[in-house]
């Protein structure tokens, strides 16, 4: 069980991690418009006509 | 890949059916006959704007958009293609990042779905020289970056290209205030999910190991829970800290005091059983508070963005800068070089705009020069471009299709009936019923309740003995918080209000909703409601064959002959007279009151009351007989022909009549005019209860009799029968749009036709319905969690997780009134 003094202080770091993502992500706008990605699969996404 | 033929051939097809633009879904002009043929189909297009960028879309392979786009409202047309925006102000809204690039932010009115956000990102990321463009659905901006190869004005005439409009996105206080809001709700309400999934894993080894845990792993689990708990309580649950804490100062009791008195006592007791190795540890439960609680303030921050995005939006019809002539007395020589660009908000009275084809008006005023087609959509909801010459009233926010038009500004902008409107609306979509207002008031006397029941609840199970007594303290705390009570009403008003401008109505009192849903009677005003108010030629009737003999067409000859003597004369009679005409009237006048004489080719003629045109009254042309107004013409004082004169009924207004009867309405009819005969009313409308020759103050006699038996509405022009609108229970004006403002209606119908009517009393009933879901859930939420709570029978997790899914419960339902059925 003293696996546990490692565990959970390395759960804790990734839980740091997370929130850390958490907020880069909300500063670089990932959370701004949640509507449109969901079409994206629909649509051809080729820019082969782009020099 | 798809074939792609254009074809240009017009031809005239005036009874065509009315047929959408097959790229910007605007309506055609009936007489235009363009198109382009896709796989085979012909489709109509509506300008040749449209059919370039129907051509440059399929050039550049992008035709998918076609085929995902969804069936945008034509509501929120503003100018499709914007010949000169205000280039120069995009310069503002630019800015130049720190390698050189420049980064250009721009607002797209009419973006319409989330294709068209595709489409852009496209055929902007395909330019040589962009490097970045990124374009929010949500907000309707689009952000670009790219390098010297490009200017502001050629990015923006690429968009304007495919049909879209551009304005420059300034910078706007309340919105980055609304945005740093969002994200920072975000943010807390992120923070406070992470950290209570792993708190709450925390906690499960603790439940599940009973207390068979040896101390040194308890106490481990109790800090690492501790370690996550604090940054949720003291940054995720501030604003409800802050709220509290504002509220205590200001010597009241919000909602937040007992949501953070609760969130701040599990934290402080938990944090006190760790460092003492006390019996139980709450971190799992404070962090669930917040986080439940954080989605239901967040359910509520979303609905008012919506609603501020729709008032954004009216805000931006208007462009913000205009060529005003600088020499507005000679209107002849006024063309694009002698106008200057200016301000939008520097105009006054009087000024002389210049307003291209394909541009937003902007500014209320009278057309001094020029004709077009004029569409008002922004009011009415209704896109088809409306006829406008000079001395017709045009209102800023419409959109010039056709024609070059010189406007003379009738007021100042903040006067403008558009920016009324989005005033007005704010002020209804605010409004709240009264038994809430009175719900506000006594909010802090509840919450002394619930802090006391709370108290008393602890003690009692305390004595009883029970180790639970402060989670459920806690939990009486938070489950007596009545959010969802508190958004049930404004959500729905502010939601409602915003449909209906959307349908062209708008509200002036809030209460009008409510009341509209009681109404067991309608009661309508004959002229300029069932009525155009408009008088029309119906009949005309041949008195003397001989004189005419030998004439093709005697009538349209008799007609012309009328048209060209009432040409001098602005009577409302004179409107009626508007057949093409050469001839020429000398001596022409007008008698007041009787009618109008001149001469033309040598020959004396009248046109009027018999007792004017027939001096000698002629017994050979009789006055014929039939209902309305007959008027005759003469020639050397002999009958020619007679008229009958009309007012036209509104063309809907019998089928009107029908729904309302369908939906178990009474109608009646109050009006003060005696030329149309109760009978003829009755067969024309079908309504039963007419009452003609009223005088204003019969008629607030007669509907508060009505009202003994019925909850009345009165529909009228607003300005002629203002008493019996305010007798009524309540009121509608079906008005013209520049006169809505000095109307007593409690709603004004924008598009001047009574089609909307059945409709809006079935939303004001749907829109009560809901208000009235919300609040019962609510009430009945809250009063039998409450009892359940004191009884020790629910868990704090489900007592946290109840109450923001009401939140959010009665945020969606209240969401159905984003749609309106008619």
């Amino acid at each position: 069980m003293d696996v546990l003094f490692v565990m959970i202080p390395l759960g804790l770091v990734l839980v740091v991690f997370a929130i850390w993502g958490f907020i880069w992500f909300v500063r670089h706008d990932q959370f701004d418009e949640l509507e449109r990605q969901a079409w994206s699969i629909l649509f051809d996404d080729d820019n082969e006509g782009r020099p | 890949m798809s074939s792609l033929v254009t074809d240009n051939a017009r031809m005239i097809t005036d009874h065509a059916v009315q047929r959408q633009c097959f790229h910007c879904q605007s309506p055609v002009p009936s007489r235009l006959d363009l198109t382009v043929t896709i796989d085979g189909h012909r489709q109509p297009l509506c300008c040749i704007s449209c059919e370039a960028a129907v051509q440059f879309i399929y050039d550049l392979h992008l035709e998918s958009y076609y085929q995902y786009r969804e069936q945008c409202s034509t509501n929120m047309v503003a100018d499709k293609h914007t010949t000169n925006a205000e280039y120069s102000r995009l310069h503002k809204a630019l800015t130049t990042l720190a390698d050189g690039r420049q980064q250009l932010m721009l607002l797209i009115p009419d973006l319409r779905c989330v294709a068209c956000v595709w489409l852009l990102e496209q055929v902007l990321g395909r330019e040589a020289g962009v490097s970045e463009v990124n374009v929010n659905y949500a907000t309707r901006r689009l952000r670009v970056v790219f390098d010297d190869r490009h200017s502001p004005a050629t990015l923006a005439k690429r968009i304007e290209g495919l049909g879209y409009s551009v304005r420059a996105d300034l910078p706007d206080a309340s919105r980055e205030a609304f945005t740093q809001t969002r994200r920072s709700l975000l943010l807390k309400m992120g923070i406070a999910g992470i950290g209570m999934m792993q708190v709450m894993m925390f906690a499960f080894g603790d439940y599940m190991s009973g207390s068979e845990m040896e101390a040194e792993f308890l106490a481990l689990l109790r800090w690492a829970s501790m370690a996550l708990t604090t940054p949720v309580v003291l940054y995720s649950a501030w604003p409800f800290h802050r709220a509290a804490w504002f509220a205590i100062k200001n010597r009241t009791l919000t909602m937040d005091v007992p949501v953070s008195l609760a969130i701040v006592s599990a934290w402080l007791l938990s944090v006190f059983n760790t460092l003492t190795h006390g019996v139980e540890v709450y971190f799992d439960t404070a962090c669930m508070f917040t986080f439940f609680l954080l989605i239901g303030r967040y359910a509520e921050l979303l609905s008012r963005f919506h609603f501020q995005q729709s008032q954004d939006l009216l805000q931006h019809l208007l462009p913000d800068s205009v060529l005003r002539a600088t020499h507005p007395e000679d209107t002849d020589s006024i063309s694009i070089s002698t106008t200057e660009r200016v301000a939008l908000e520097t105009l006054a009275a009087g000024d002389v705009l210049l307003v291209m084809p394909g541009e937003t008006i902007p500014a209320d005023g009278l057309v001094v020069r020029g004709h077009s087609g004029v569409s008002e959509a922004a009011f009415t909801g209704e896109a088809i471009p409306q006829p406008k010459q000079p001395g017709a009233r045009v209102l800023a926010g419409s959109v010039n299709h056709d024609g070059e038009l010189l406007v003379r500004v009738k007021c100042e902008p903040g006067e403008f009936v558009i920016r009324q409107i989005a005033r007005l609306n704010e002020q209804a979509g605010a409004w709240r019923p009264r038994w809430a207002q009175l719900a506000d008031r006594t909010a802090s006397w509840f919450v002394a309740a619930v802090l006391l029941i709370a108290a008393a609840a602890g003690i009692y199970w305390y004595q009883a003995g029970s180790a639970d007594y402060l989670v459920i303290m806690m939990t009486v705390l938070v489950v007596s918080c009545p959010c969802a009570l508190s958004l049930a009403t404004p959500v729905a008003y502010s939601i409602a209000t915003t449909t209906l401008r959307k349908h062209g109505v708008v509200i002036k009192h809030g209460a009008f909703l409510e009341r509209a849903a009681d109404t067991t009677a309608v009661v309508f005003d004959k002229t300029g409601t069932l009525t155009e108010a408009n008088l029309k030629v119906t009949d005309i009737v041949l008195a003397n064959a001989d004189a005419l003999h030998g004439i093709p067409d005697p009538q349209q000859m008799c007609m012309s002959l009328a048209s060209a003597l009432e040409a001098g004369s602005e009577h409302p009679i004179a409107h009626a007279f508007n057949a093409p005409h050469t001839l020429f009237v000398s001596n022409n006048k007008v008698v007041p009151g009787y009618g109008v004489s001149g001469d033309i080719d040598g020959q004396h003629y009248r046109l009027g009351l018999a007792e004017f045109a027939l001096p000698q009254p002629d017994t050979r042309a009789p006055q014929p007989a039939g209902s309305g107004h007959w008027i005759v013409l003469s020639r050397q004082q002999q009958a020619l022909a007679w008229f009958c004169l009309q007012d036209t009924p509104r063309a809907e207004a019998s089928a009107i009549v029908s729904k309302l009867h369908q939906q178990g309405l009474r109608t009646a009819v109050f009006t003060g005019d005696r030329s149309m005969q109760a009978d003829t009313i009755r067969t024309l409308f079908g309504i039963r209860d007419i009452r003609t020759g009223m005088s204003p103050a019969d008629k607030v006699n007669a509907i508060r009799d009505l009202q003994q038996s019925a909850r009345v509405m009165m529909v009228g022009d607003g300005i002629n029968d203002t008493a019996a609108m305010a007798a009524a229970d309540s009121s509608l004006a079906v008005t013209p749009r520049d006169s809505f403002v000095q109307n007593s209606a409690d709603a004004t119908l924008l598009s001047g036709s009574l089609r909307m009517l059945p409709a809006i009393l079935v939303f004001s009933r749907k829109c009560q319905r809901i208000i009235r879901q919300n609040v019962t859930w609510s009430v009945v939420y809250n009063f039998t969690v409450i009892p359940l709570t004191l009884m020790g029978l629910v868990s704090p997790w489900l007592a946290a997780l109840g109450m923001s899914l009401s939140s959010v419960l009665v945020v969606s339902n209240a969401g159905r009134l984003r749609w309106m059925e008619h």
